[in-house]
């Protein structure tokens, strides 16, 4: 029986990359994508998953788009799209792909999210790759979410490194509040995936070149969008090996097939709200200082080779 | 022969670290100056005193500041003991120390060597800062100051975020941090990473003689804090593998120069480093971050002073 899972993005590159991984693999089952303000303008992340989904012929999976602003904070709308700097522009406003066809659905996110959960007898994953947004409000309208979701993936965070501020990751900044909430939920199951892990799986232009020789829609997509990718964190924010970049929110997807792709630990996860330099901190609890009962595991290493030979046979031709 | 001063709040790691500098032949140590930090002052300074006079140094002990700057005083005596130095029954009492104040002798000693002196910090840094309230010009006097302080790598000791020394007088830190003074930082992670004895290396240096069977000694509440706490098999030792920095740069296996910024105001992060590793500020590097440590380096230096 195929895992099924909800996807909530702010369609970037990575955020595609997990889309078209979680639209194909023959044991996942994509109940549908909700969106939200992050990486771009909802607006663009909606039209940007469109035009994944259309791409690699899957325009039946439904697109329901979710929150334009943080649930409290009128000062952080913070796309990070740049155009000051198109060099360095890891996500772009449109990803590369042609225009969509198909058109998101009437419902918003947000009532999507409640609604299925509510009617639902089946375990549906719920995968939040993007600020928190979306899942604090579902949760605010309907407390139950919490019972209902057996499993929440959430890429977001950094223990050692921040990427928006130098303590901050972008997706739990852009929305500190709602990722304290969604922390304080009181979910039985959350698995945090921070920088700490996706910055241990990197994804090459060598293995770019594997992508695209697959010859299929999504292999030819993925090279193309972790090469834009590849450009933008080498003019940036170089990684360890140069000529590499961490393709983030597809990890959380590989993990949902494969545990073994990362390595966890049980530890106490709160997001701190108040700090001047630290806002949007996730506060990692490694050694039990807290005093707070853990309520997360938290990826602090990934295996590189399991999750690029995951893509790759994901993307590959079916026969 | 370089020059040196020494700010700690002595505890059983602290004097790990006094052994070290005592006991090295290429190192004048002016004055060790106590602030209030693991224990309270006076025991800090009865404990510095003690160590002192264990190395059979002369070197003055001064008292200095009694409480953060700001903040309630928080102390250690879950990680070094009763008396700090792991209550193993030493006669920590009676000591005099030298008359002037610890803030008062930084001023004077960077004002009389400029541009000579390594500042080694291993406490809270709020006698620091006092003096650089006092004496602003005192920021460019100094050759090096090396800090036990903060974390590299985001994990703190004392809360999640934040480390010991950093966390008790923050106030203090972010002074000192934003000072423009020549700062290396040697963090909790590069102890908990590369500065760990197990008890088979305690053992081997207490066989060393009587320093050896000293700083091996006093580590008795900080085993109990490894094991129970951070989870390291016997102890590891902060403030001594800065002190190795700071008498061998060579020590320091890995460096990286890093804008780094002291929260003050978090209700979870207060106290923490901020460490800008991606460069997503404009900030300019203000710190040289020692993220690892030559731990054969490092012991075979422990070694030849607790033989001595």
């Amino acid at each position: 029986m195929s895992q099924k899972l909800i996807l909530d993005c702010d369609t970037g590159t990575d955020d595609a990359v997990a889309i078209m991984l979680a639209a194909l693999h023959p044991e996942l089952d994509l109940v549908g994508v909700t969106t939200v303000n992050g990486n771009v303008e909802v607006q663009y992340c909606t039209d940007n998953t469109l035009r994944v989904l259309d791409h690699i012929g899957r325009a039946e999976i439904p697109v329901y788009e979710g929150l334009r602003r943080p649930i409290v904070r009128s000062d952080f709308p913070v796309p990070r799209h740049s155009e000051v700097n198109p060099s360095s522009n890891i996500h772009g406003r449109e990803l590369p792909l042609p225009p969509a066809t198909s058109r998101k659905q009437d419902t918003g996110a947000v009532e999507f999210l409640v609604e299925t959960y509510r009617a639902t007898t089946d375990e549906i994953a719920l995968v939040p790759v993007g600020p928190l947004s979306n899942i604090a409000a579902a949760i605010a309208i309907e407390p139950r979410l919490v019972e209902a979701v057996p499993e929440v993936v959430i890429m977001g965070g950094g223990n050692v490194k921040g990427n928006a501020t130098p303590s901050a990751e972008f997706n739990i900044w852009a929305d500190p509040e709602a990722a304290a909430a969604v922390f304080a939920a009181g979910f039985p199951r959350i698995t945090l995936v921070p920088l700490d892990a996706t910055h241990q799986a990197l994804v090459s232009r060598e293995q770019c070149q594997a992508l695209a020789a697959l010859g299929t829609p999504a292999g030819e997509a993925a090279a193309t969008l972790i090469g834009q990718r590849i450009t933008g964190y080498d003019a940036t924010q170089p990684m360890a090996t140069p000529g590499s970049a961490p393709v983030h929110d597809a990890l959380c997807v590989a993990y949902l097939l494969h545990r073994e792709v990362l390595d966890v630990q049980r530890t106490h996860v709160d997001v701190e709200t108040a700090g001047a330099l630290t806002v949007g901190r996730t506060v990692i609890d490694l050694y039990s200082r807290s005093g707070k009962e853990p309520n997360c595991d938290v990826a602090l290493g990934a295996d590189a080779g399991l999750f690029v030979d995951f893509m790759l046979r994901t993307f590959a031709p079916r026969s | 022969m370089p020059r040196m001063i020494i700010d700690t709040d002595t505890a059983s790691d602290d004097a790990v670290a006094l052994v070290l500098a005592l006991t090295a032949a290429d190192v004048d140590v002016l004055a060790i100056t106590v602030v209030a930090g693991n224990v309270p002052l006076e025991m800090g300074v009865q404990n510095a005193i003690y160590t002192r006079d264990l190395c059979r140094s002369t070197v003055p002990v001064h008292a200095g500041a009694d409480r953060p700057l700001l903040r309630e005083q928080v102390l250690a005596h879950d990680v070094h003991g009763a008396d700090g130095m792991g209550d193993i029954g030493l006669p920590l009492t009676g000591g005099e120390p030298a008359p002037d104040h610890a803030v008062d002798v930084l001023i004077e000693l960077a004002r009389r060597y400029p541009g000579e002196i390594t500042l080694v910090t291993l406490g809270p840094l709020t006698n620091v800062a006092l003096a650089l309230r006092k004496a602003p010009d005192i920021a460019g006097l100094f050759d090096r100051v090396v800090m036990m302080a903060g974390t590299g790598d985001g994990t703190g000791n004392v809360t999640p975020a934040a480390e010991f020394n950093v966390y008790v007088d923050p106030e203090a830190a972010d002074v000192v941090f934003r000072s423009g003074m020549p700062l290396e930082m040697v963090g909790w992670d590069v102890s908990r990473n590369d500065a760990t004895l197990t008890p088979a290396d305690a053992e081997e240096l207490a066989a060393l003689g009587p320093l050896g069977e000293f700083c091996a000694g006093i580590q008795r509440q900080l085993i109990e804090f490894c094991r129970t706490v951070t989870h390291i098999d016997g102890f590891d030792l902060p403030d001594p593998v800065t002190m190795a920095v700071a008498i061998d740069p060579g020590v320091a296996a890995r460096v990286v120069h890093r804008p780094v910024a002291v929260e003050t105001t978090g209700t979870q992060t207060a106290g923490m480093t901020v460490v800008d590793h991606l460069g997503v500020t404009d900030r300019p590097a203000n710190v040289h971050v020692v993220l690892a440590a030559d731990r054969a380096r490092f012991l075979s230096m422990l070694h030849r002073a607790c033989a001595r």
